[in-house]
């Protein structure tokens, strides 16, 4: 869940970016925008830098702090050049506060926000450093729907090259235009699984499960075809980690009423130690590496959060865009 | 004192000292994998059952026999094989009267083939006589506070009051791994040793089925008596992390302690 996190959290400043497009249709300047963010524990957006059209004059109001019906300005005030803010948000499971400055001419801005509390009961941390400079030339400034569209467009490209799942699949995904050449790829990709050390690589994926349900794929049959080819190329130890029903067997045939030590010396070793070393109790190891059974997502694979999050992000962004 | 405050506070103390007297504060997650049990990641008992009870531990006295000895740091001494110890019953390597051996080829010996010949060898130079032995082997125990411990042999026959819970012999093989030494032989799949002249040769293969089995295991010791039953402490490494495990008269030691662990790392992976 905490993966999306980002994900939701760009869509958010999207739209506040976006929020403070111009109307349509009119004279602007070209500017380059930067934005990064980091987040407490490791995780962050690399800089995404864009190019956008910005109404003339109205520079003053790039990184200002966003505003939408749930946040209050509870700070702000004017140090030489410099802007600072502080706001507090609430919403429903989302509280945070946003401590934030900002500096800028009719040339260039920068600004940094902190963002911390939590945000769909997940705590928040993190902090967003924004940069913008004026580029020579003139230009015509869109409207905020066919900018979306746009920046949308790249995003969905990319989105393809690196098979992210939920841009295409979810309900009401941004992408959900592309979803039939991307389901194309998914099963191109998914036709390579049965080989055995392919599945072993991504199969037990929890994604590879989500991109196989989103486009209909049967992700239990192509891994029944990788485990009977496991079987025949004797990959005992993809048997034993991924095919309860030929693992079963085979310890039935080759380990049980044979003593440990001459069990765990046969090429059937990585079986009897799956289905023999079976201490009576609790089952801690099942959880851990046992395959679902055939048909079933891995509990990892079920529909987390995640799309749900996803979901809810873009869901925001529609209601922001009302489109 | 008024009386409440009196009462509240003794049953202060019995709750904290309850935990770590008894045993009883880990999960008895798997109740019929042995008479006695323990199961430690990462210094942590995650489950035990009936652990603080004073049990036979067979062999596993071995490691308070090689405690002793690592410690004493004479390792290349050499050592005369008498006829008590060329004697001894059970496992032994088949060492003669009169036999030159090395502290450290005995000590080999006694770890990986849980030889009795060598063990008794190593008692009697190490103290004169098994009996001052003993008293040693307990003074130790004592000192690292193993409360239900009692030494009657060194070697690990069964006698009566030989005696060692779950808990304490992890508390032992933890002392005892701190020891480099020990943990290079606990942890052999095989050696082979000579006696002092070099005229005799013993190719030796370790009791623990562990090594080269699990992935991971990285020895300690195994042992059996008819009283104590099989019994295994085995120590697994994978990464950064550590399990000891003890089972203490376990029919199926082996596919059990190999379940135990796994079912340990996939508790710390679960984590």
């Amino acid at each position: 869940m905490r993966t999306t996190l980002p994900l939701r959290l760009l869509c958010g400043i999207a739209l506040i970016v976006l929020s403070r497009a111009a109307a349509a249709q009119e004279p602007g300047e070209p500017w380059e925008t930067t934005m990064k963010m980091e987040m407490a524990g490791g995780m962050s957006m690399p800089e995404q830098t864009q190019r956008i059209c910005r109404p003339k004059g109205k520079t003053e109001e790039a990184g200002m702090p966003p505003m939408d019906d749930r946040c209050k300005l509870v700070e702000s005030k004017q140090v030489g050049n410099k802007h600072v803010f502080k706001m507090r948000c609430e919403d429903g499971a989302n509280r945070y506060t946003m401590d934030g400055e900002t500096q800028g001419s009719s040339e260039s801005y920068r600004g940094r926000m902190h963002m911390v509390g939590t945000m769909d009961g997940e705590k928040v941390d993190m902090v967003q450093t924004f940069s913008g400079k004026k580029l020579p030339g003139s230009c015509t400034v869109e409207d905020p729907m066919k900018q979306y569209k746009s920046v949308l467009a790249g995003e969905c490209r990319k989105a393809m090259d690196k098979m992210e799942f939920a841009m295409f699949t979810m309900d009401n995904a941004p992408c959900a235009d592309q979803k039939a050449e991307f389901c194309g790829k998914v099963e191109k990709k998914l036709q390579e699984l049965r080989d055995p050390a392919r599945y072993r690589e991504e199969g037990t994926r929890p994604e590879t499960a989500e991109m196989a349900r989103g486009c209909g794929q049967d992700l239990a049959a192509i891994k029944r075809e990788a485990c009977s080819r496991s079987v025949g190329a004797k990959d005992w130890s993809f048997v034993a980690s991924q095919c309860e029903e030929e693992g079963r067997a085979l310890a039935k045939q080759h380990c049980e009423g044979r003593d440990y030590t001459a069990a765990m010396s046969t090429p059937y070793a990585p079986i009897c130690s799956r289905y023999m070393a079976r201490p009576k109790g609790r089952d801690y190891t099942a959880a851990a590496t046992a395959p679902a059974p055939a048909g079933q997502p891995t509990p990892a694979a079920q529909p987390p959060s995640a799309t749900d999050t996803i979901k809810k992000g873009a869901d925001k962004l529609k209601k922001f865009l009302k489109f | 004192m008024q009386p409440y405050r009196r009462a509240a506070l003794r049953l202060l103390v019995v709750l904290l000292v309850l935990p770590w007297s008894s045993g009883r504060a880990a999960d008895d997650a798997f109740p019929t994998v042995a008479v006695a049990y323990a199961v430690e990641a990462d210094g942590t008992v995650l489950w035990a059952g009936n652990a603080a009870k004073a049990l036979p531990p067979a062999s596993l006295t071995k490691i308070m026999t090689a405690l002793l000895v690592i410690e004493r740091d004479q390792l290349e001494a050499v050592v005369r094989v008498s006829a008590a110890a060329a004697r001894a019953t059970g496992a032994r390597i088949g060492l003669r009267a009169g036999d030159r051996m090395k502290v450290r080829d005995l000590l080999t010996a006694a770890l990986l083939r849980s030889a009795n010949d060598a063990c008794h060898a190593l008692a009697q130079w190490y103290a004169g006589d098994e009996r001052s032995f003993v008293a040693a082997m307990n003074a130790r125990a004592q000192a690292l506070g193993l409360q239900s411990t009692h030494f009657v042999n060194a070697c690990g026959h069964d006698a009566p009051g030989h005696l060692a819970s779950a808990l304490d012999l992890l508390a032992l093989a933890r002392a005892a791994l701190r020891l480099p030494e020990f943990g290079r032989l606990a942890a052999l799949p095989s050696a082979r040793i000579l006696t002092a002249d070099g005229k005799r040769r013993f190719d030796l293969r370790t009791t623990n089925a562990l090594i080269g089995r699990l992935d991971g295991a990285a020895g300690v010791k195994s042992g059996y008596t008819n009283k104590a039953g099989k019994c295994i402490l085995a120590l697994v490494r994978r990464g950064s992390h550590e399990v000891l495990l003890v089972l203490l008269n376990a029919p199926n030691r082996w596919w059990d302690a190999h379940g135990l662990a796994e079912a340990a790392f996939a508790h710390l992976d679960a984590r």
